[in-house]
């Protein structure tokens, strides 16, 4: 198969993603940690399906062990000055 | 498999790793356990900061002095074995930014302090130098201590490094195996109960971080570490905009002079909120931070993001429209005297500590590696190990 691009925000390939595999990563989470794949602007939206379908099909396992990281804040992109932050900061 | 080896090393993070790479750098074979990932604790979850003035004078400052030393040759070296970049900064520099006149005085006495009690090179400056520097602080500010050689580091490559070099030589990595109990005969470690079956070594190394003191209580041991969360934010990818690690001032203001804390808003207090900001090598800002004993749980909250997000902006008026696109929260192994627990223990023999080193894992894990293996091959140390012993807390 070709050298494909599978995550958009970061430039990562297969190859990379099938590298981070093979070194022991069986996690969305593992991937991220090793490749940053999922760690851009759109923080997995376009590329997580796609990198746990590859996880899955190299290690038998299901996609709902593989997708098991934490969702925190923020949901979208958030300017830094909508934040008002604490009074003795005025 | 053979369920037996020369020492079990319990935790994949930073401070487990590098122990296992010393280890395997003379030869002993290694079995790593991690009951999870790696880099799925604190050392996953974290700045990657190597400096110096934000340790108390004294052997901490001596410790972080000789570890920070080490990362020249450890970046070649982990390159060379391993394959891997761990993106190690040298001189990039650090600064610690005063936005409050009342801290001015602190600072500058520590730095005086610092300064005439070792060779470091930090002194404090104005905000127009300051500014020379790194221009986008804000003029408003008052000024700060710089010292010119503190690094930085890309603390998740290090562990992948290290358990990779590790992984090349003599050492076996287990992932998704939890020590659930340890094997003692005749007051003697033996070995581990794990999930996935039991092990066998001479050596029982518990790098287990925050969680290692629930490892040290099936020794039968109380020893008081305990989880200080951090949170993070992490930015949209940008241009090179600050090329040195910052923090404000009042946390370590607070730190010499804890009356401070009566000025402060009750929210402030309980976040411990100081301020610090980072650019990795791949351009996003890191900006934190809070210190909360909040137990292990590792949620961000919204007021620390409230918080953290303002004084962004305050310290450095350009990220006003920039976008923050994630978050995360690591639990510090916190001391009651914020020094790492390191060293054999009396009780129980084959058990060795390398846990608790708070907001300085990263920084003192390589000399923490090598200070393990010559303990355990009883080389001559190099660096004193008394002062680590959890025979303090007693
Ligand atoms: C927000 C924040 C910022 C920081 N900034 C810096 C900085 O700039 N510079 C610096 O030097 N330090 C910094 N630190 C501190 C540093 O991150 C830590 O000291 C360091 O990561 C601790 O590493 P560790 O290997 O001891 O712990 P961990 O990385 O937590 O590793 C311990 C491992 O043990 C595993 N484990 C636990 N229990 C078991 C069990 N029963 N069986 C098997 N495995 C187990 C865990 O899953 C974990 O992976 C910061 C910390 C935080 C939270
Ligand atoms: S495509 Fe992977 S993070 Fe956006």
């Amino acid at each position: 198969m070709k050298d494909i691009i599978i995550c958009r925000c970061e430039e990562v390939k297969l190859s990379e993603i099938e590298k981070a595999i093979e070194d022991g990563a069986e996690t969305i989470d593992g991937v991220k940690r090793r490749t940053r794949a999922g760690m851009g602007l759109c923080q997995g939206k376009t590329c997580e399906r796609l990198i746990a379908g590859i996880i899955s099909e190299k290690t038998k396992k299901s996609i709902s062990q593989i997708i098991v990281s934490t969702k925190r804040p923020p949901v979208r992109p958030v300017r830094l000055s909508l934040f008002k932050g604490e009074e003795d900061d005025e | 498999m053979t369920n037996k080896c020369d020492v079990l090393v319990i935790g994949g993070g930073v401070i487990g790793t590098s122990v296992a790479y010393s280890l395997c750098k003379r030869n002993y074979s290694v079995m790593l356990l991690e009951r999870s990932e790696l880099a799925s604790g604190t050392a996953g979850a974290t700045d990657g900061y190597i400096t110096y003035h934000t340790k108390k004078p004294g052997i901490h400052l001596d410790m972080g002095i000789q570890s920070g030393g080490m990362f020249d040759q450890l970046a070649y070296e982990l390159h060379d074995a391993a394959g891997i970049d761990i993106e190690y900064e040298k001189n990039c520099g650090s600064i610690q930014v005063v936005d409050r006149e009342e801290d001015y005085p602190y600072i500058a006495s520590m730095v005086k302090e610092q300064h005439e009690q070792t060779r470091l090179d930090v002194a404090m400056y104005s905000i127009d130098e300051l500014r020379k520097i790194e221009p986008a602080l804000s003029p408003s500010l008052i000024g700060g201590l710089y010292c010119p050689t503190a690094g930085k580091v890309n603390p998740m490559k290090m562990v992948f490094a290290f358990a990779a070099a590790a992984k090349n030589l003599t050492c076996k990595i287990m992932e998704n195996t939890e020590v659930t109990d340890l094997i003692i005969q005749n007051g003697r470690a033996i070995g581990v109960h794990t999930t996935a079956g039991s092990y066998y070594a001479d050596y029982i190394v518990n790098a287990a971080g925050t969680w290692a003191g629930n490892l040290a209580k099936m020794a039968g041991l109380n020893i008081p570490i305990k989880p200080r969360r951090g949170q993070i934010l992490v930015t949209e990818t940008l241009a090179p905009i600050i090329k040195t690690t910052m923090q404000c001032a009042r946390t370590t203001a607070i730190k010499l002079n804890p009356k401070m804390l009566e000025t402060l808003p009750e929210k402030i207090i309980r976040m411990g909120t100081g301020f610090c900001i980072e650019q990795t090598a791949d351009g996003t800002l890191l900006l934190g931070f809070t210190r909360e004993f909040s137990g292990f749980d590792r949620d961000v909250t919204l007021e620390a993001i409230d918080y953290i997000a303002a004084r962004a902006v305050k310290f450095i008026p350009a990220l006003e429209d920039v976008n923050f696109i994630r978050s995360f929260s690591g639990l510090r192994p916190y001391t009651p005297d914020g020094l790492p627990v390191i060293g054999k223990v009396d009780e129980i023999e084959g058990f060795i500590m390398a846990a608790g080193h708070e907001g300085d894992g990263i920084c003192l894990a390589p000399l923490t590696g090598e200070m393990v293996a010559e303990i355990i091959s009883d080389t001559e140390l190099s660096f004193p190990v008394e002062n680590f012993s959890y025979k303090r807390f007693a």
